[in-house]
């Protein structure tokens, strides 16, 4: 059963994908998260799998998440692993190196956690394969966008008043002479103080407890994607469109270019964020965010709401959920019915 | 029976509306010839009958590939061309999500597979030829792009 008292190490791990790999399976059972779906997607990819189930009982790898932390069940026998991702035990290779630190990024942020050692541990492997890892301002593919569109997508950390506000962002980076085509490689040490110190005093209003720490963390690029941007861009369309794309990224991982391309134009004109009130089953929002996740990601930083139920979207079209959030046989938006 | 239903076929742009009660007498009789007579005359007659079988077949998907209607006991029976047709066009066009020639598809409903039970709403990764067995059963559906 299952083993609490140590730690995994690499080469355990390292094994266990190989016994995945090695052997004809029917199926896969997986939860409806990024992370797992990813990790499933790669046993497509490389091994013999063909199904992913959400609820058969039958299959004879299942991933296991519950409160001592994650498991892979291979007929019957459990495998213990931590608070470590799926994905991070996957063999490294320079075909997977985006859906690998980006799996690794979405389970962090799904599961308000920073990286495990084990995690940066990986990290650092791949740094041989061209990855770049660097600690500096947890907002998104800062070396590639203007610092205010970077500062416009962060869901995490939210920053309020700016997360989603294109005016706003630009407003506060001109209030520190930082111009709207600047990106972070443009500007001198005193203003990064000036912004970091900015972020956190618009921080410390909705959350007493952030830190430094929590805005300047480790960072993973490769090429010019950057984790973060791309974990956030996952999270997006599986709850906008389902698994397709989430398979389409990790079979063909250059399909990055059109996600993130795809996702940029949909966020760059901004997103608000207006009433949350709270009825038996859900959160119902109001906003023209189309992702009942990111909203989520955005509330439970601000306090707004608790992790017990899962957040709808009202907009002009109705009320929708996804089936990130509630168990369905649909994927995309799914729309609900209410009487609020 | 035959021939004139073929010849009427061939003639008319549209598909004719072919009714198995018009033929119902002929398959009966090959029936009982196939059973019957064993010698050349009688394999002969009905290789005949086969030629104008799969010249009706031929006529009949000709006019379906160019998008007409089918009427008739055939009409449910050709849907699976024109749904092998649709599969293969969105195929090689991008509008599915594929590892080489097999297609990510949704679980429609619960079936069994190599003793393992897969529910709707689960993932399947399948080559093409089993895309369309299953589809026929309407067991799956492809996940397309959107």
């Amino acid at each position: 059963m299952e083993n609490f008292l140590k730690e995994p190490n690499k080469e355990e791990l390292r094994e266990l994908t190989s016994k995945i790999l090695a052997k004809e399976w029917t199926c896969i059972k997986a939860s409806f998260k990024p992370e797992d779906l990813i990790f499933s997607f790669l046993t497509f990819k490389y091994g013999k799998v063909n199904a992913i189930s959400f609820s058969s009982d039958d299959c004879e790898i299942q991933l296991i998440k519950n409160n001592s932390g994650k498991f892979i069940s291979i007929e019957g026998k459990h495998y213990y692993l931590g608070l470590n991702s799926f994905v991070s035990i996957f063999p490294l290779s320079i075909d997977d190196i985006l859906p690998i630190i980006s799996g690794i990024t979405v389970s962090t942020i799904i599961e308000r956690r920073n990286y495990s050692d084990f995690e940066i541990d990986i990290l650092n492997d791949l740094i041989k394969l061209g990855v770049i890892l660097e600690e500096n301002l947890k907002i998104p593919n800062y070396k590639s966008l203007p610092l205010f569109f970077s500062l416009m997508l962060s869901f995490d950390p939210y920053i309020p008043d700016i997360t989603g506000n294109r005016e706003n962002s630009i407003k506060m980076l001109k209030e520190i002479n930082i111009q709207e085509t600047d990106k972070l490689e443009d500007i001198d040490e005193t203003k990064l103080n000036s912004l970091i110190y900015k972020i956190i005093s618009s921080e410390l209003k909705i959350n007493p407890k952030f830190s430094r720490e929590q805005i300047i963390t480790k960072r993973a690029y490769y090429l010019e994607y950057d984790s973060l941007e791309l974990a956030f861009a996952l999270i997006y369309f599986l709850d906008v469109k389902g698994n397709g794309d989430l398979f389409q990224f990790v079979i063909s991982p250059n399909y990055a270019e059109t996600l993130i391309y795809k996702f940029r134009e949909e966020l760059s004109k901004g997103f608000y964020i207006k009433d949350v009130s709270e009825t038996a089953n859900y959160y119902v929002v109001e906003s023209n965010l189309k992702s009942p996740t990111l909203i989520q990601l955005i509330l439970l930083q601000s306090g707004k709401i608790k992790r017990n139920k899962p957040v709808a979207i009202k907009n002009e079209e109705g009320i929708f959920t996804s089936r990130l959030q509630i168990p369905s046989l649909k994927e995309g938006l799914v729309k609900i019915e209410y009487n609020g | 029976m035959l021939d004139e239903i073929v010849l009427n076929e061939t003639l008319k742009e549209e598909p004719t509306e072919i009714q198995l009660k018009d033929l119902n007498q002929l398959i009966v009789q090959l029936r009982k010839l196939r059973r019957k007579y064993n010698d050349e005359l009688h394999k002969k007659e009905i290789e005949i009958y086969e030629e104008l079988a799969e010249s009706l077949f031929e006529l009949r998907i000709s006019k379906l590939v160019e998008g007409k209607e089918i009427k008739g006991f055939d009409s449910d029976f050709l849907q699976v061309l024109n749904l092998m047709k649709i599969i293969y066009t969105n195929f090689l066009s991008g509008k599915y999500f594929n590892l080489e020639d097999k297609i990510l598809c949704y679980v429609n409903v619960k079936f069994s597979m190599k003793n393992k039970t897969l529910h709707p709403g689960d993932l399947i990764l399948l080559p093409l030829r089993q895309v369309l067995a299953l589809i026929t059963l309407n067991y799956i559906t492809p996940l397309e792009v959107e």
